[in-house]
């Protein structure tokens, strides 16, 4: 080899190795960038008083655990609060998965003229932020219904927030199963529903749980509906109560406002362990992108 | 999005092959969805629209009545409807470059770790603010910020020195910084989802074509511009989209940083709106329709200046 071939080699070999260091030195700093607040609020809500007050990052005082059965016995209405987010998550995810797996597969497996209609109106819903500018409305629709200040009226405008996403989730994941497939039941004389229960959604299951957790994370988090829909202490929910607390040395200190933040983060992150992977291949199989 | 949306048109459009025909067949799964979004979204809206054109208040026993484009008039000549648009404006400019460019290099960061193990380690990590509730982390932010007690201020203070308790910023509350501050957190909240986005649309990318090009000799760089950013440019058009929709209309962060204090720029024309029609005097929601209606329709011309910008690029 030449001499001006072992420089190339060499000036490739540089070129990998800085290309190595960017690649990872830019992902440690995205990760620290993330991580930390994440640890500190961790740290924050397992240590004592004295040392979350003097900002001790190395404990002297030891860590405890009082600020989570503290809080949740003390705070009066954080069990019903925590109550609410679950009944109003349960109940949309549901909701949402349901109406949008529904449509998703018609448009995808079934014959009718409107289906156009359907992805521009889903495409549109998407795009303005209807949750927002037609707030007004929606709160004279629960007015009229009667469900302001209910916890479960709730659940049908939550819903139909999740409803555009979930339906792109679908769609995709629907597009995946095999046209031949369906058609195959068709010709055996299996009625729509029949083939969407037994053949679709079996089929369907990790764009189900895209779309599932996608309305749990929007239902779980959203603070704008309930803050105008829900007048009372009883009917709140998590965030909405959480939005009320301030740090000082009362009830709500920033050790237990900590210890809340971390309860109140569990249950999406637990069901996202559960699922991780299959989340992930229905993410990288489309769900995502719609 | 775009892509499958066109998909299913052409397939719309093909001969009838032996898909299921009976149109009655069809309604049950059109129904549950359609109740949904005819009473919570589509007739909310409709109600709005029409609002917009009365002075109905909530609170009192004035009769309502039509007055025509009153409120549209008087709503451009309003000081907090033309700030409250140019606050909007501002945070959707700051907010749009970083929560494109961070997580699509991050992507393509994560496409060229070679360990599978620390790859998903790296991706996981970034995923999770994704999976907190929103207030929760605007709660937190604000306290990460916070002058007194805030870590950010006492790294600034008593870890580095760079500052004195006089000198250091208030970051959520410095009129000027407040609204960075906010993109600063809507980034790290964003970063792990919109990561994923660009991965979905990396792996869509054959690998032949980057193989092939590298064998050619192709420096990163010019992978980089000539094959991985054209592949990613439908995504980054949906994304540049959708986000350019969701910051024009945030409204909860604002809510929990500044409340309702008029003098913040977190006071923009959507929490003016919720101000007006849920909070102050008579909630006079007639007018409040009115200021979101100008304000969605600045999201919707905002949107197709976009689409616009993004064809002539193209060519």
């Amino acid at each position: 080899m030449t001499t001006a071939g072992m420089r190339e080699v060499g000036h490739r070999d540089l070129r990998a190795l800085l290309g190595r260091v960017a690649t990872h030195g830019y992902l440690v700093l995205l990760v620290l960038f993330v991580a930390l607040p994440l640890l500190w609020v961790l740290l924050l809500s397992v240590k004592t008083l004295p040392d979350a007050y003097t900002n001790q990052i190395i404990p002297r005082f030891g860590l405890t655990l009082e600020h989570y059965w503290q809080t949740w016995g003390t705070i009066g209405s954080l069990r019903r609060n925590f109550f609410n987010s679950a009944v109003v998550a349960v109940g949309s995810i549901t909701l949402t998965v349901a109406a949008a797996s529904l449509v998703a597969y018609a448009v995808v497996h079934l014959r009718f003229r409107a289906k156009a209609v359907v992805i521009v109106t889903a495409f549109a819903a998407l795009l303005i932020p209807v949750r927002v500018s037609g707030i007004i409305g929606v709160w004279a629709v629960q007015r009229q219904l009667d469900l302001l200040d209910s916890v479960l009226g709730l659940i049908p405008p939550y819903s139909t927030f999740g409803l555009a996403v979930g339906f792109f989730i679908m769609k995709s994941t629907f597009e995946l199963i095999p046209r031949e497939l369906m058609e195959a039941a068709e010709v055996d004389g299996a009625s729509p529903l029949w083939r969407f229960w037994h053949v679709g959604v079996p089929l369907a299951r990790n764009g189900l749980i895209v779309a599932g957790l996608t309305q749990f994370i929007l239902s779980w988090g959203d603070y704008l509906l309930a803050v105008t829909l829900t007048t009372s202490l009883e009917s709140r929910t998590l965030p909405v109560l959480l939005a009320t607390a301030t740090g000082g040395m009362g009830a709500w200190n920033w050790p237990s406002i900590s210890a809340v933040f971390v309860m109140a983060s569990l249950p999406v992150l637990i069901v996202f362990i559960l699922v991780y992977r299959r989340f992930m291949q229905g993410v990288l199989e489309g769900g995502l992108r719609g | 999005m775009i892509a499958t949306g066109r998909d299913s048109l052409k397939r719309l459009s093909r001969p009838r092959t032996r898909q299921s025909g009976r149109r009655s067949e069809v309604i049950p799964f059109l129904v549950p969805a359609l109740i949904l979004f005819g009473i919570w979204q589509l007739y909310p809206m409709l109600r709005v629209v029409v609002l917009a054109f009365t002075d109905y208040v909530v609170i009192g026993s004035a009769p309502t009545s039509f007055v025509g484009f009153g409120n549209f008039i008087e709503a451009f000549g309003d000081p907090l409807v033309r700030s409250g648009l140019a606050r909007s404006l501002v945070f959707t400019v700051i907010f749009l470059p970083g929560a494109i460019i961070l997580p699509l290099l991050a992507a393509v960061a994560l496409t060229r770790v070679r360990s599978t193990r620390l790859a998903g380690f790296y991706r996981v990590v970034l995923l999770v603010p994704a999976l907190l509730p929103g207030p929760l982390i605007f709660i937190m932010w604000r306290w990460l910020y916070s002058p007194a007690i805030g870590p950010i201020n006492y790294l600034l203070v008593d870890v580095l020195g760079w500052f004195t308790i006089h000198t250091v910023p208030n970051w959520a509350g410095d009129p000027t910084l407040v609204l960075p501050s906010i993109v600063v957190m809507e980034w790290w909240w964003g970063i792990g989802y919109h990561t994923i986005f660009f991965l979905a649309g990396l792996a869509a990318i054959p690998m032949s074509t980057l193989e092939s090009a590298r064998v050619d000799g192709a420096h990163e760089g010019r992978v980089f511009w000539h094959i991985l950013l054209p592949g990613l440019r439908p995504i980054i058009a949906v994304l540049v989209i959708l986000r350019l929709g969701s910051a024009f209309a945030v409204i909860e962060e604002f809510l929990i940083y500044g409340g309702v204090n008029r003098a913040l720029p977190t006071y923009t024309w959507t929490v003016y709106m919720w101000d007006t029609a849920f909070k102050v005097g008579r909630w006079e929601q007639g007018y409040a329709s009115a200021v979101g209606l100008i304000g969605t329709l600045a999201v919707l011309a905002l949107i197709v200046l976009m689409l616009r910008l993004g064809r002539l690029t193209r060519s």
